[in-house]
């Protein structure tokens, strides 16, 4: 049994149904990619396993229990946390504050403090501006502080949608190697991204998605521009 | 000149404390509740018709009942139509609104019932050859006092944080485990007690209750709670007290002319919105997002 079995969900806004029906599954300390085109259904399968949105059919499992359609704010608790796109960090309020809204999702009630210091460790940057207002912070640093802010509820599984975007070379490098460090800690990561070589070589497996269906599974070894080609426009390698 | 000010700055802090108890429910439900009138209203007629049993239990009794009415109307109405277009939501308000002044119709009548509350606010003092009257110091008072009560609630506790998060993204609040609907019957009821206190000090300067009572005032506080930028809670008491003060200038300055005031005030709200669509205090919180 896994940590987390995504099996056969389906889900949509409205009428328009966005994802077929999925199945995917997640163990501690792994890293799991998921990219394909725009309008794949990626950021509405996230919205799915965490609540965000009730998939219309399927079942999520999460620690051997069945999640299916529970509200985000349980499901965090349960120790299950999305980093939105986008980041929507709260710019008004202090980058302290966001990491404290945070711990709002956190089971443990102890530890707290420990757990603030080891994402400044792995984030310094939000140490030093933690008075200041989060929307002064550059974009990568937002994104620091987005990723931050769901750690310190000491997820199990940690979904990221499109960590990379707008972002620099550079910032993106740091924000994996944070990741990278995440994930040797134990917690399982279900990365989607745009960049898709780069989640490619970096994750255990990736998962390709496109017009709502997982159409292929790539190894660290497709990380070439033909084998991703193919598997993104579903041609022939 | 000086009680000028005062009553601008007391009628200023009633209209902000009124706009925030609309911008309270705004912030987290994107609900304008045109109910909120009707709130302040069954304050007025709590107050007066429990005027005999002493102030203490008379405010508390109020204090309770409009609070309860406000969780009501959320667990009875709003919390059955989450994630209902917007325009449902207004309508809804209204609707409610209606419904609740048909009903203190039937029960009090439509005529004013009066009654004396708090009389000691209605006297006048003298400081230094001026006179002042008490019910304006004692409002203003009363405002400075709930205004820091309500920063400090919202900005240093856990539960206003939430609020604040809850009231500026509601789904991203969520996902960081931020309880919906409890947040949101907290802004509920924090709306209700700010309702009771308008009610109260409007009670104490008319004397009278009557089922439109809180019309008025809500109208001028939800423009109040526009100016100041909607779903920003500072913005919303600002601008309360910005519309509630000009008006009061106004109606001192226009004289025999005042009752064109509600028109002068509203050519400057429609300036003010031309240039600052998003209201007074948006713009130092959109530098978010690439």
């Amino acid at each position: 049994m896994s940590l987390l079995e995504v099996s056969g969900i389906r889900a949509g806004y409205g009428k328009v149904e966005a994802v077929h029906g999925v199945d995917l599954s997640l163990e501690p300390g792994e890293m799991v990619g998921l990219v394909g085109p725009n309008g794949a259904g990626k950021s509405t399968l996230l919205a799915a396993i965490v609540g965000a949105l009730r998939p219309t059919h399927g079942t999520v499992r999460f620690d051997g229990t069945d999640i299916t359609g529970q509200r985000p704010e349980d499901t965090v608790r349960r120790g299950l946390a999305l980093v939105p796109e986008g980041r929507h960090i709260f710019s008004a309020l202090t980058v302290d504050e966001n990491l404290r809204l945070g711990l709002t999702g956190r089971r443990r009630k102890d530890g707290i403090p420990e757990s603030i210091a080891h994402v400044e460790d792995l984030f310094p940057v939000l140490h030093s501006h933690r008075h200041q207002p989060a929307g002064m912070l550059s974009g990568g640093q937002q994104q620091q502080l987005a990723i931050a802010r769901a750690l310190v509820a000491e997820p199990s599984v940690l979904l990221l949608d499109e960590p990379s975007l707008g972002l620099s070379p550079t910032v993106v490098g740091d924000v994996f190697d944070a990741l990278e460090i995440v994930r040797r800690e134990g917690t399982a990561i279900l990365v989607v991204e745009q960049r898709a070589q780069l989640v490619v070589e970096l994750a255990a497996r990736t998962m390709v998605m496109r017009e709502g269906l997982i159409q292929a599974e790539l190894g660290p070894e497709d990380s070439d521009a033909d084998a991703l080609t193919a598997a993104y426009f579903g041609g022939n390698a | 000149m000086i009680q000028v000010l005062l009553d601008a700055l007391s009628t200023g802090g009633l209209y902000g404390l009124a706009a925030l108890g609309i911008g309270l429910v705004f912030g987290v439900m994107r609900l304008v509740n045109f109910a909120h009138g009707e709130l302040i209203a069954l304050g007025a007629f709590l107050l007066i018709t429990t005027r005999h049993w002493g102030l203490v239990p008379s405010l508390v009794i109020t204090l309770v009942a409009v609070a309860a009415l406000a969780v009501l109307l959320e667990f009875g109405v709003f919390r059955r139509l989450r994630g209902a277009e917007p325009a449902v939501l207004l309508v809804a308000s209204f609707g409610v609104s209606v419904l609740l002044q048909k009903v203190y119709e039937a029960i009090f009548g439509t005529l004013p019932i009066s009654g004396q509350v708090a009389s000691w606010m209605s006297g006048q003092w003298t400081v230094a050859g001026v006179n002042v009257t008490r019910g304006s110091v004692a409002t203003v008072a009363l405002t400075i006092v709930l205004l820091a009560a309500m920063k400090y609630a919202v900005e240093r506790t856990s539960l206003g944080l939430q609020l604040q998060a809850a009231s500026s993204e509601l789904l991203t609040a969520r996902l960081l485990g931020v309880r919906a609907n409890r947040i949101i019957t907290v802004a509920f009821a924090a709306g209700g007690l700010l309702a009771a206190v308008v009610a109260f000090v409007l009670v104490a300067q008319r004397g009278q209750a009557e089922p439109l009572f809180g019309v008025n005032i809500t109208i001028l506080a939800l423009v109040g709670t526009v100016i100041g930028g909607l779903g920003n809670l500072q913005g919303a008491a600002l601008g309360g007290m910005l519309v509630g003060s000009s008006l009061s200038i106004l109606n001192a300055v226009l004289g025999n002319l005042r009752v064109y005031s509600a028109s002068v005030l509203f050519v400057m709200v429609i300036l003010v919105l031309l240039f600052r669509p998003d209201g007074l205090l948006r713009s130092r919180a959109s530098g978010e997002r690439v």
